[in-house]
């Protein structure tokens, strides 16, 4: 491939996300939302973390509930 | 004395497997489309020129595709759960690393080669293919919604990088990124990931094993007749063709569309703004798409939709470019932007979930990392193949109709390539179930 064309395609945004495709959706989120950097980091954050805390906190209660029917079976067998 | 009694799972724990897969594929793919953002500031901070900072971004997609096979067959060597946990570290290190970045080499090394590599690890090929393991009935819908992962990840990761960025500076987000990865990820996973259901002595989709001299249920059947216990094996069947041209074709319009649809829009005479919007409105819509195609999948079977998909983004490039050949004014303004972008956003992440799907039905999950990896491998070899192509086609004829018109037309035969597979023939799923036979002696 002549380097002249692999340039070529780079000037075409080669990248993972154009950054002036970026530039304009945060123009755009900055337009839609109105709030400050921090609040959508805060909130955007905050549901990140959530996520993987709520889901270990709601296996372990499935597996409290688990062990509870299971000890309620054995105890009905006996 | 009766002994303790352990009961059916209430919640299946394949789903708890979906949600850290849907939690990974959030986080590394969205942290790595979020090297656009960081473009500006580190060429003005560097002094460097547009095209050496994407040249990362270029190394990175390239080696992403080279290196997938690779991994998959030691995804499949060694069961999974290793390759995912080391992946996600040196993914979290190497974001974190990128706060250092210092000259160009660097950048190039960290992001385009071992993030590219570590990103590999946790790829959804090969979180797809542990999937396969633990669901057959609901294959496709578990596949759509780590699909769906990957798409939100984009969604929610880039605007997070962009305003963290806008009140600290790059550097700081580099390490956030790391971070996120790094503490919630990587724990999730290592709580989490199982290889495969028998380890934990269930059966896939959380069905009963089969009582003696039962019929067994849809997640006892047995192999298709092309299951392979060698990576090598799916190159001597046509299936596997079928669906990796299929697939090569998928990569050259997603592609094509990523890097040349603003630039294109604009060329229409869209303002940059309007652009930017319509190309969102696109990447919100793959969400729905990989999930639809996902539950329709399992429902319908995987190579009708499939091509049913591949046919409705054959349309979409046809109602993109051929209303302006004609001189059809109604549809080669913004209104056939719109049409394009609604049909092209439902398209297109769902051919992932039902490629994935209908190779582990056909070939089973013994080696899917590996064939995932190499059909993945078809697929960014037409992304590259139709970046460069388009880039030079637009530079001899000075505008994108010929490259866009030339892969839409290709989205046709490759339609007919995913619906001419014969998937009642050689799909598990169509497989009738082995009788298990009744016990003796008792």
């Amino acid at each position: 491939m002549p380097w002249p064309t692999m340039l070529s395609v780079l000037k075409h945004h080669g990248e993972a996300a154009n950054p002036e495709l970026l530039v304009w959706i945060k123009q755009l989120l900055d337009h839609v939302m109105g709030s400050s950097g921090w609040v959508i980091v805060a909130a955007v954050g905050l549901a990140l973390v959530a996520f993987p805390i709520g889901l270990v906190l709601f296996y372990l209660s499935q597996l409290r509930r688990e062990r509870a029917d299971t000890y309620q079976a054995s105890s009905d067998g006996q | 004395m009766a002994g303790p009694v352990r009961n059916k799972p209430r919640i299946f724990y394949g789903w708890y497997m979906v949600a850290t897969f849907m939690f990974i594929a959030l986080a590394t793919t969205g942290a790595r489309n979020a090297f656009g953002v960081f473009v500006i500031p580190m060429e003005e901070e560097f002094d460097w020129n547009r095209t050496t900072v994407t040249a990362a971004g270029f190394i990175g997609a390239v080696v992403a595709g080279v290196i997938q096979p690779f991994l998959g067959r030691i995804f499949d060597a060694t069961g999974g759960r290793k390759i995912i946990l080391v992946g996600l570290i040196s993914i979290g290190v190497t974001l974190i690393l990128l706060s250092l970045t210092f000259h160009i080499i660097f950048l190039i090394l960290m992001f385009g080669v071992f993030a590219s590599v570590a990103a590999g690890g946790v790829s959804i090929n090969n979180t797809s293919a542990m999937l396969a393991r633990w669901f057959r009935r609901r294959r496709a819908t578990v596949m759509g919604l780590n699909a769906a992962g990957a798409s939100l990840g984009g969604m929610v990761i880039v605007p997070f990088a962009m305003f963290l960025m806008q009140a600290t500076n790059w550097r700081l987000t580099w390490v956030a990124l790391g971070v996120l990865i790094l503490v919630l990820a990587l724990p999730l996973a290592f709580i989490f990931i199982r290889e495969s259901p028998a380890q934990m002595g269930l059966q896939p989709d959380g069905d009963d094993e089969p009582s003696d001299g039962a019929s067994p249920g849809e997640s006892q059947r047995g192999p298709g007749p092309l299951e392979a216990s060698k990576w090598t094996q799916p190159f001597r069947s046509w299936p596997f063709w079928q669906v990796s041209l299929a697939y090569m074709v998928c990569g050259s319009t997603t592609f094509m569309l990523s890097v040349h649809f603003v630039p294109y829009a604009v060329d229409r005479g869209v303002s940059p703004g309007l652009a930017a919007t319509i190309f969102g409105v696109m990447l919100g819509l793959n969400v729905f798409g990989s999930l639809g195609a996902g539950l329709l999948a399992d429902r319908f079977g995987r190579k009708n939709l499939l091509a049913l998909v591949y046919v409705l983004r054959g349309s979409g490039y046809m109602i993109l470019i051929l209303p302006g050949i004609f001189g059809l004014t109604l549809l080669s303004g913004n209104l056939g932007l719109w049409l394009f972008a609604l049909v092209m956003g439902f398209s297109w992440w769902a051919t992932l979930p039902l490629t994935s799907s209908l190779t582990a039905d056909v070939y089973g999950t013994q080696t899917l990392g590996t064939i995932s990896g190499i059909s993945f491998a078809f697929h960014q070899i037409g992304a590259a193949i139709s970046v460069l192509f388009a880039a030079v086609l637009y530079d001899l004829t000075g505008s994108y109709t010929v490259p866009f018109l030339i892969v839409g037309i290709l989205l046709f035969p490759a339609a007919f390539s995913a619906f001419s597979v014969k998937e009642r023939k050689y799909s598990s799923r169509y497989v009738s179930a082995p009788a298990v036979p009744a016990a003796s002696g008792d």
